[in-house]
């Protein structure tokens, strides 16, 4: 039976009764933040089932690995950090079996909405806004701004140069600027 | 850190002007006031330091500012706003569950005194912990946070320090739950161990909120 205690005890000490080996304080952060990292790998790859697969094997990592996390508090900046690893190999994997051209392909972006149209819009909108923006800028855009990673460790980890990833960013940013107008 | 213009092919060929990767069609060379979309991007990511007065002064160029510091600002939310994000279903995590109940993480084998057996009898201290933390867990008012046995636990006799570490509830007289914890946790050890516990330590490291207590 799960302690009521527990169940709304903060972060920070279900992560050292984790690390301690309990597992019922492992089950209710995952229970906190799958939404979360889901919601996020979602985002970066654009495919539910991806997103499923890379959430479960970073909750695998996160309990083999928690013994590494000094701060409990970073404990989310943590978990997002192992999706994105996880997300980048995805996205690398897929990279070698279609050759794609990353760096213009898919995306939407002659579509032009008109930004006053997004005036009454909330965060569903701004998500979905995301989704739209091509591939290579999506990803490097939430590896920088949602994963915490520089400019050097996207290009490094995507194996893209450095000024890829720098055009791709600001592309995704002026895409966002202009189709969020509404909203800003 | 980010400074194009450090990027040594470009900066070469064009000096103090940004040239984007071809293909990618990411400056269209329009000025915002006199500042390039670039230099405001470049400021806005240095988080606005050192700060500069002619794009603060500026109302065009400051609302390009803000403008992109919000596009920051909205992404995160969108990912943070778990609320509004659909729970996975059940199923879903009970796949977790499958997968981590794989990774068995057991504790060293503590040994128990006994004269019979000519095999040695133990005790799994992960289970004695596990034990410890229910027990501690069903005070009023506390809930363990870590337990720390340091010594040779896997040799009959060696000295070993016990420390727990607990938080108390917000409000709650702290004394009477340390001292509570405390007689709980030797008879726990005393009755389900043959540790040698020289000291125990009972530590309040954490307040945590009423909430949920009392009720269970």
């Amino acid at each position: 039976m799960v302690n009521r205690r527990l169940l709304d005890a903060p972060d920070r000490i279900l992560v050292e009764r984790s690390q301690d080996g309990d597992d019922a304080a492992f089950d209710i952060i995952i229970r906190r933040h799958s939404a979360k990292l889901l919601g996020y790998a979602r985002q970066i790859l654009r495919s539910t089932h991806e997103a499923d697969d890379v959430v479960q094997e970073t909750w695998v990592t996160a309990w083999r690995t928690l013994s590494q996390l000094q701060n409990p508090e970073a404990l989310t900046g943590w978990l997002m950090r192992i999706v994105s690893n996880r997300a980048i190999d995805r996205i690398r994997a897929h990279r070698e079996t279609a050759s794609l051209d990353l760096l213009d392909n898919a995306g939407p972006d002659h579509e032009r909405p008109d930004a006053r149209a997004m005036v009454s819009s909330d965060l569903s909108q701004v998500r979905r806004v995301l989704g739209e923006l091509p591939d290579l800028p999506r990803q490097c855009w939430f590896l920088r701004e949602v994963g915490g990673y520089s400019y050097e460790e996207i290009a490094e980890q995507l194996e893209v140069s450095h000024s890829t990833v720098r055009g791709a960013i600001s592309r995704a940013r002026r895409m966002l600027i202009t189709r969020l107008e509404g909203l800003l | 850190m980010n400074d194009h213009r450090t990027d040594s092919e470009h900066a070469a060929a064009i000096p103090g002007e940004f040239r984007a990767d071809p293909g990618l069609g990411v400056d269209d060379g329009e000025l915002i006031d006199g500042f390039t979309l670039t230099e405001l991007e470049d400021y806005v990511e240095a988080g606005r330091e050192p700060r500069r007065s002619d794009i603060e002064s500026s109302p065009d160029a400051l609302r390009m500012v803000v403008g992109l510091e919000q596009v920051m600002a909205l992404t995160r939310r969108a990912v943070d706003d778990a609320d509004a994000l659909p729970q996975p279903s059940i199923d879903w995590f009970d796949r977790i569950r499958g997968f981590l109940s794989r990774e068995v993480r057991s504790g060293q084998a503590l040994p128990l005194r006994h004269e019979l057996a000519e095999d040695a009898l133990t005790v799994d201290e992960a289970a004695v912990r596990s034990y410890l933390r229910a027990v501690v867990d069903g005070i009023e008012g506390v809930l363990t946070v870590r337990t720390h046995f340091v010594g040779e636990v896997t040799r009959l006799d060696a000295p070993v320090e016990v420390t727990v570490i607990i938080s108390t509830a917000y409000g709650q007289p702290i004394q009477p739950r340390t001292r509570r914890v405390r007689e709980e946790v030797s008879r726990v050890l005393s009755r389900h161990t043959d540790l040698n516990v020289v000291s125990l330590d009972i530590r309040v490291t954490d307040l945590h909120s009423s909430e949920g207590d009392g009720d269970e």
